[in-house]
């Protein structure tokens, strides 16, 4: 069984950031956001006895389990480099249109786009107006710039609610102009407790990086992020993939579990695994709590 | 923006039409001359290359032909920069043409000497040859960017834009062999090797550049981030805080302010790090690479509240060229603007 683990962190109640656990009776409540696969195929049908949970170390109860249950916060951050012109960019857009008219009313989406300049084309709403009128504007120029677009997107996911912040990152390309390096970035991925999904249309080889290469980085950001890269050949493949991927969202499971025999501060890694059931676990890696200022 | 941001718009049109147009001779000629009357009047490339946006390499080398019989130097000289602008925009959609179009320009540019009179500046030269250079470093071809220095030293020997060009083409091979994209050790090792090597070209080309001139500030950051990247950290210091200290051109003080920054965050020490990322952030406020490395490093201090501040702050406004993407991308914006400016006046 392929063994991805992690969690996000949130909390019980009343919580104030999706990022940093909340205390209920002196006990914070952590969120783990768990895809369970068979293949392409989401498992249904888990309850909480079917997952054991381990903080650093240390097994834990898992209090509760739902499923789609709760809003996304979708944050989608589009490449528009000069490589996506003409009908990569139809595509992209058509896809995006579809995934859009796909979300439940209680979502909400942003839309992010990256070139060399990252811009916040639309912040995030449940309005789908402004987003689904705004694709049409999207232009492809110049270079990729997707670790500093991506850290950028992980920074405006949503405060004060307790939606699923969720980044849904397409790329057709290698990262050239960025400042943050591949490291800096999947850190920044694993602290922000964003579940990060990457689609990559695969090019063809450039000197110095295979299209192999430029998938290992990718898979390695998506996993710092608890979710995978989805590969497509074509740009006709985007709806489709686009698809699988909001399919995987709403069937993932959110296992929630009050941390005991841990200290609170610093990273925290966490493992999920099933018992009783069958299935390919991907979750975070880990969540981490700053010590308060 | 730069024109590369540009003039990918008409991009694919421009990129040399497989068969030739069935536009007649001499009107394929007055097309050419009209579309170089308009850049110059307009600046703008997209307006001026629209009518001709089919035509294929024949049609371009008869206009061109022509226009160098004509024995305008103006006309000329405008004409080479608009095939430089042609080329910067298609590269990255087709090198192949790009290459074409630089030596259609480059037919132009040799016009030049064959003129009466005292010919072309050996600057406009100079200049010419490292922004056509310049657009194959976009696309990691370090073979077409060499050949266009060197034949550029030839019109313009011991031009230090052009042997700066020498140390950039180096600078970026290295930066695009990355040993982490191997799946063995022995290609690691091998990849690992050449980058190492290509460093050390560029560090002794820029450190050869500094010592022939000492305020070419351009040289000496170029030096200290090479330096840096090699593990030389106490000599990177001394170079970008010299740099940071002569140099009179902001762009090259926040670049400095920028590899310092990264020189102390790579050493750990948060406060430096932070005092250079805000420097260089003051030096260019809209800047997406020092709001990216100052919002990074709060969220590594655990204060991802100033992250947010930061990233929102930078997203609010309208996005601007960051001399970072010029110095990592290769192109030669300055010496691009230089060009404009010369057949605009």
């Amino acid at each position: 069984m392929k063994a991805l683990w992690a969690p996000s962190v949130l909390a019980g109640l009343a919580l104030v950031d999706a990022q940093a656990p909340v205390f209920r009776s002196g006990v914070e409540a952590v969120r783990v956001d768990v895809s369970v696969m068979n293949g392409t195929n989401p498992v249904p049908g888990l309850t909480a006895a079917n997952f054991v949970l381990i903080d650093r170390g240390v097994p834990q109860v898992v209090d509760h389990v739902s499923v789609d249950t709760v809003p996304l916060s979708l944050m989608l951050v589009l490449d528009t480099s000069g490589s996506m012109s003409g009908e990569r960019m139809t595509d992209l857009i058509a896809a995006t249109r579809r995934l859009v008219q796909s979300l439940k009313p209680v979502d909400s989406t942003a839309l992010l786009t990256f070139a060399e300049p990252a811009e916040l084309v639309v912040p995030m709403s449940r309005d789908r107006a402004p987003l689904l009128a705004a694709l049409d504007g999207m232009k492809a120029a110049g270079a990729t710039s997707l670790y500093d677009g991506l850290f950028l997107a992980l920074q405006m996911r949503p405060e004060a609610t307790d939606d699923r912040p969720v980044a849904l990152v397409f790329s057709d390309g290698r990262d050239n102009v960025s400042w943050l390096s591949k490291s800096s970035v999947a850190e920044a991925i694993r602290r922000s407790g964003v579940i990060t999904h990457i689609v990559e249309l695969e090019q063809d080889q450039v000197r110095g990086a295979g299209v192999n290469a430029v998938s290992l980085i990718l898979s390695e950001l998506a996993e710092a992020g608890g979710g995978r890269r989805w590969s497509a050949t074509s740009s006709r493949d985007l709806r489709e993939l686009f698809a699988k991927v909001l399919d995987e969202l709403r069937s993932r499971y959110l296992l929630t579990y009050y941390p005991t025999g841990v200290t609170r501060e610093g990273w925290h890694d966490v493992k999920v695994t099933l018992k009783g059931a069958g299935g390919d676990v991907i979750a975070r890696p880990g969540y981490f709590v700053a010590t308060p200022q | 923006m730069t024109g590369r941001l540009a003039l990918p718009i008409l991009a694919a049109a421009v990129a040399l039409a497989a068969a030739p147009s069935a536009q007649a001779p001499t009107s394929a000629v007055d097309s050419y001359a009209t579309a170089v009357r308009t850049y110059v009047a307009t600046g703008d490339t997209v307006k001026a290359l629209t009518p001709i946006q089919a035509w294929a390499k024949p049609e371009f080398e008869r206009a061109i032909d022509a226009l160098i019989a004509r024995r305008d130097q103006a006309l000329i000289e405008a004409a080479a920069v608009l095939q430089v602008e042609i080329a910067v925009g298609v590269v990255m959609l087709s090198p192949r043409s790009a290459g074409t179009h630089l030596e259609l320009g480059e037919k132009l540019i040799r016009s030049l000497r064959a003129l009466p009179g005292p010919g072309p500046e050996a600057e406009f030269s100079e200049k010419w040859y490292a922004v056509a250079a310049s657009a194959f470093l976009m696309v990691n071809d370090s073979r077409l960017a060499s050949s266009f220095i060197s034949r550029g030293l030839q019109l313009a020997p011991g031009s230090l834009d052009l042997r700066l060009m020498n140390g950039i083409v180096d600078d970026l091979e290295a930066l695009s062999l990355n040993p982490d994209d191997s799946k063995t050790g022995v290609q690691r090792q091998r990849i690992a090797t050449a980058r190492t090597q290509a460093f050390l070209r560029a560090r002794d080309r820029y450190a050869r550049l500094v010592k022939d001139a000492p305020s070419f500030a351009r040289a000496r950051v170029r030096l200290g981030r090479v330096l840096w990247m090699i593990g030389q950290a106490e000599e990177a210091r001394i170079e970008l805080l010299r740099a940071q200290a002569d140099a009179r051109d902001p762009v090259q003080q926040y670049l400095s302010a920028m590899f310092l920054g990264a020189l102390y965050e790579q050493e750990g020490d948060a406060a430096l790090a932070r005092a250079w990322y805000e420097e260089a952030l003051s030096l260019a406020p809209a800047s997406q690479a020092a709001t990216v490395a100052l919002g990074h490093l709060d969220v590594m201090v655990d204060r991802p509240d100033r992250a947010r501040a930061l990233a929102r702050g930078l997203l609010s406004q309208k996005p601007v060229l960051d001399e970072w993407w010029t110095y990592n991308g290769g192109l030669e914006t300055a010496s691009l603007e230089w060009l404009r400016r010369r057949v605009r006046r």
